[in-house]
């Protein structure tokens, strides 16, 4: 049976249960609701946001379920991304950052470590400015105490 | 949700934490203060202790280090100790034991009681959180009588197992140690959550058990499970937990066999050393019965066969019938789907073939020189690859038998599946003998010869090498080498599903010239190897400028690990980060 969603602004989509059940918040809402015709509405998601997610959800629908001991044992955790969802992700910034609060909001696991992947390769090699001048972001160190933690971490060692 | 940027929750900042490498983590703890909080941890999460040595020659800068340990001790959750190398142990241990509460992995070297007594009070503050655990006990700079104190100590029945009786959470333990097969049980016992066991020393039979009991006399047991008499008995029946087992050096224990490996039902990866013929025989035993082995999917033997040691006492060929009776053995292992195999011959790759031909997916494969087998003539490759046809995984290391090119050029490389290859060889031997370089490449074998023909061209160019034997002049065998090189790029590029390649070529310096030019011009041989993750072809491979990498960049887009020259350039450097921030560009370590 498919299931209404109803987004910020306003607009509905129809999808299929299995799809919307991407989402842990949607399937327990919908747990402990009971299967019903009215919309579920996601205050938090905007039309655009809500259908690049729905499209993310689409494409994953037949995905195993990630286990705890996946999510938590960084060796079972892998770094790439693989090439469906390094191309769905290309979007500008904006649209990246609506995806992972929304992927945040919705729970839904996968696609937050898809989104956070690219945002980490977005600061790869960048110097802390950069990294400011990217995200705006205002230094709220003074300049002794940005000294003080440089000169502290040249002392940390990579693992 | 409007005004809410995913970089202001905390939770998402941890969650792209656990993505960034050291240095990006260094700088992100630098941007502010709400940042610092959340990536200050990760950057402190591993110690491993180095920073004490390196402020030795100056007391201003230990102080320093000193105080950013204080500081940032709280975080650490992977930490690296050892006791013999630091000036002052006991400062950087008390700081650790007043903070660490998150320990997660801990590796110890202890050389005594002191060492011992800091090393057990961090462990049991953070017994709730150790997942992996290892502890060396060093000997070796200990005189005679401190030596054998020591060593007793180290022995005692219930030190090591009353300590990890109490870490709950406790996953993989890793011993440099001295060690027994009853060691070994009450260990598994006193932790029987315990998944991942490795063993370092060798395991060496003893007369007497420490607690004053009589210790079997391993050649007389019989069914020592079954015994109500047996020394074993005590033990449970079997360790349904343990499924990696590795035992890093020689097992000298005819019972480990039975009494151990028999307990170990659902052990996936099995890593073995060297051992004698008695010993062997046991544990083949154990392994064809199937009391072990009916999970197993990974099998290493790692101790060079014939084992040294046997080569010397001049029984080479009972290494031989070890490292075989193993291979054969696992011939009912139906999950079996990786091998490595140290010293590698024929009749090993034969065996395996046999039982695993069609199932094996990852063969790893070290070639030692072999003087005294007749098999030196046979290249090591052919068949080799040709015997698995569903390899996804092959690493190759010749880099002990400085083979010649033919060796390679000459081997179809038929597993079409690959996709990871790993090659490692030695090329210096051929560079002063024109005669070899001759032997492998010929006019026909061109770019476009195919993998299948590779071996009848060479056995044709077998029979006429007596003519090109006079090609030894040094441009004959740049071109020779240029030719080569291309063809082995050339073959590579074949393997389209290749995700990483690694090719590790040591040349003569003589010919670092040639190598140079021609491994920095065939890399666009490699360019339609589009699922490409990892490229690492050493020090030859060079790049110019950034129109290589924009090249590469549309050329092999998942690539996230790539190893040249050149790349320490400000301008490569600069471009890397605008265009192609998530690709990790390492200096060659070859």
């Amino acid at each position: 049976m498919p299931i209404t969603l109803l987004s910020l602004d306003d607009v509905q989509f129809k999808v299929d249960k299995e799809v919307a059940e991407r989402s842990i918040l949607i399937k327990n809402m919908i747990e402990d609701v009971g299967e019903s015709d009215a919309p579920i509405p996601l205050p938090n998601v905007s039309s655009s946001v809500l259908k690049k997610v729905i499209e993310y959800c689409e494409h994953h629908r037949n995905d195993p379920v990630q286990t705890q001991d996946e999510t938590d044992d960084p060796r079972k955790r892998s770094n790439d991304i693989e090439e469906w969802d390094m191309k769905f992700m290309m979007v500008d910034q904006e649209m990246l950052f609506e995806i992972i609060l929304a992927a945040n909001y919705l729970d839904i696991k996968p696609l937050l470590d898809v989104g956070c992947k690219t945002v980490a390769n977005i600061i790869k090699g960048k110097t802390p400015e950069e990294i400011r001048k990217v995200f705006n972001i205002v230094n709220d160190f003074t300049p002794e105490e940005e000294a003080q933690i440089k000169k502290e971490n040249e002392w940390a060692e990579d693992r | 949700m409007p005004d809410t940027h995913p970089m202001d929750l905390p939770e998402i900042r941890l969650l792209i934490a656990e993505q960034l490498d050291f240095k990006s983590l260094q700088a992100c703890a630098l941007v502010c203060k709400a940042w610092h909080d959340s990536f200050q941890p990760s950057v402190w999460r591993a110690f491993r202790g180095e920073g004490y040595s390196r402020s030795n020659e100056s007391a201003d800068r230990r102080r320093e280090w000193l105080e950013a340990l204080r500081r940032n001790a709280v975080w650490i959750q992977h930490f690296v100790w050892h006791h013999t190398f630091s000036a002052h142990p006991q400062t950087v241990s008390s700081i650790l034991i007043d903070q660490c509460r998150s320990l997660v992995s801990m590796y110890v070297v202890v050389n005594g009681d002191t060492a011992w007594e800091s090393s057990t009070k961090l462990i049991c503050l953070n017994s709730k959180t150790i997942r992996q655990l290892s502890l060396v006990l060093v000997l070796f700079a200990l005189s005679g009588d401190e030596r054998r104190r020591i060593e007793a100590w180290g022995a005692g029945a219930t030190l090591l197992p009353r300590l990890v009786a109490d870490l709950p959470s406790l996953r993989r333990l890793s011993l440099h140690w001295p060690s027994t097969v009853r060691f070994c049980l009450r260990i598994l016992t006193a932790c029987p959550a315990l998944e991942e066991l490795a063993l370092q020393s060798d395991i060496e039979p003893s007369n007497e058990d420490e607690d004053g009991e009589r210790q079997h006399q391993s050649s007389d047991i019989t069914d020592p499970i079954t015994s109500p008499s047996s020394p074993f008995s005590p033990f449970p029946a079997i360790f349904p937990r343990l499924k990696r087992l590795e035992l890093r050096s020689d097992c000298n224990d005819i019972a480990f066999g039975e009494q151990v490996l028999a307990r170990c039902p659902a052990l996936e990866f099995l890593q073995l050393g060297g051992m004698p013929l008695p010993v062997c025989t046991s544990l083949c035993n154990v392994l064809r019965r199937g009391d072990c082995g009916e999970q197993l999917r990974e099998i290493q033997l790692t101790m060079p066969f014939p084992h040294p040691r046997l080569v010397q006492m001049g029984g080479g060929e009972e290494g031989r019938v070890v490292s075989l009776q193993i291979l054969q053995a696992t011939q009912g292992m139906k999950r079996l789907r990786r091998v490595l195999l140290v010293a590698v011959a024929k009749e090993d790759v034969e065996v395996l073939a046999k039982h695993h031909a069609e199932s094996l997916e990852s063969l790893d494969v070290k070639f030692l020189a072999r003087p005294c087998v007749p098999g030196s003539l046979w290249p090591p490759l052919r068949g080799l690859v040709q015997s698995f046809p569903h390899l996804k995984t092959l690493v190759v290391d010749m880099s002990a038998m400085a083979p010649d090119l033919r060796t390679i050029l000459s081997t179809p490389w038929v597993c079409r599946q690959l996709e990871v290859l790993y090659l490692e060889v030695s090329l210096q031997l051929v560079c002063k003998d024109p005669a070899l370089m001759s032997y492998a490449v010929t006019k026909k074998t061109t770019a476009k010869t195919t993998m299948g023909e590779a071996w009848e061209v060479k056995e044709e160019r077998e029979a006429e090498s007596g003519a090109e034997s006079g090609a030894d002049s040094k441009v004959e065998i740049e071109e020779e080498w240029v030719q080569a090189e291309r063809v082995l790029m050339t073959r590579l590029s074949e393997l389209t599903r290749l995700k990483r390649l690694r090719l590790k070529v040591v040349y003569s310096p003589d010919d670092h010239t040639a190598a140079t030019r021609i491994t920095s011009t065939c890399w666009p041989l490699l360019m339609h190897l589009q699922r490409l993750q990892e490229l690492q072809l050493g020090r030859h491979f060079y790049i110019s400028d950034t129109t290589d990498l924009c090249i590469m960049k549309v050329c092999w887009p998942r690539l996230s690990l790539m190893s040249c020259l050149g790349v320490e350039h400000h301008q490569h450097r600069q471009w890397m980060n605008e265009h192609w921030p998530s690709l990790d560009l390492k200096q060659p370590w070859w």
